[in-house]
């Protein structure tokens, strides 16, 4: 039985306020100076796909559950993705998220499921495909890298 | 409700398939610009997908039953058989000519997956090989 994948909260995942430093507050949003640009617009377009209704692709499709929108914000502010170009983000009629990357033969998609399970599908671009499950931020580290060929 | 849960023997593999997709949902941006159908855009809720059966219905009417902003694929009764489905025929509101493709047999989540992205990646294959841009390619909408 696939169990949802034991991410951080999404609050961890930030630089924590702290009180004594008001003037910092400004900043609690921002993951890191160092953040790829293409973040901001992948939670905003996080927020877009939130707000799909039902039969959103004319096949009943149902609307992004809450858990994927979790799931996908947690990778994306956890996961080192320097280096990495933006990914495509896409809903899954189910409920759920996917995220993709193609970076010359290497693809990638990695699915956040409605009920938090996450699973990744790496595909040599004309040849093989393996699937798996994501158990760990280091699981979904280990796809991204071999996206890179590192 | 389905009409009838077998294979349709009148559906030739060589038979195309029409399906709409939601270009800016659908298909990605690479690097280098080119736009590229996911394995997305042929999944559904369930295990099961649908198209349309291209010598029976127009591109404008099945157009007709989605959103202004979805556009047509193609792809072969052939292609989806040698995968491990059936095509059923499953008339809709839309049009006689719909059928979906059932799994022959138990496939795993993670096999309707990987199915999806051999079929995106077919249609993809095809578009190279044509050397002409791809339908969805005017799509405005980034990714």
């Amino acid at each position: 039985m696939a169990q949802a994948i034991q991410l951080p909260s999404l609050g961890m995942a930030r630089p924590t306020h702290r009180e004594e430093e008001p003037n910092r507050r400004q900043w609690s949003p921002v993951k890191s100076m160092e953040s790829p640009v293409w973040l901001r617009e992948a939670y905003d377009r996080i927020s877009a796909l939130a707000a799909l209704k039902n039969n959103w692709d004319t096949y009943g499709g149902l609307p992004v559950a809450s858990r994927a929108i979790l799931g996908a914000r947690v990778l994306l502010s956890n996961l080192d993705l320097e280096g990495f170009p933006k990914p495509h983000l896409a809903p899954i009629p189910d409920g759920g998220i996917g995220l993709h990357w193609r970076i010359l033969g290497r693809d990638l998609e990695i699915e956040v499921e409605a009920s938090g399970v996450v699973r990744y599908l790496k595909t040599h671009v004309g040849g093989e495909s393996t699937d798996g499950e994501v158990r760990s931020l280091q699981d979904a580290q280990e796809a991204l890298n071999w996206v890179l060929g590192t | 409700m389905h009409q009838t849960p077998h294979d349709a023997e009148d559906i030739h593999d060589s038979d195309v398939l029409l399906r709409r997709i939601t270009p800016s949902l659908h298909t990605a941006t690479l690097q280098d610009g080119t736009r590229v159908l996911t394995g997305f855009a042929f999944r559904e809720k369930g295990k099961e997908f649908s198209a349309y059966v291209a010598k029976e219905v127009t591109h404008e009417k099945v157009l007709s039953c989605g959103l202004p902003t979805q556009e047509i694929i193609e792809f072969t009764a052939g292609e989806v058989r040698a995968l491990g489905y059936d095509i059923v025929r499953d008339p809709d509101e839309c049009d006689d000519s719909h059928v979906f493709a059932r799994p022959r047999g138990h496939k795993s989540k993670g096999q309707i997956q990987k199915d999806c992205k051999a079929l995106a990646e077919l249609v993809n294959a095809r578009t190279a090989a044509r050397g002409t841009k791809p339908s969805f390619s005017n799509e405005g909408t980034q990714s």
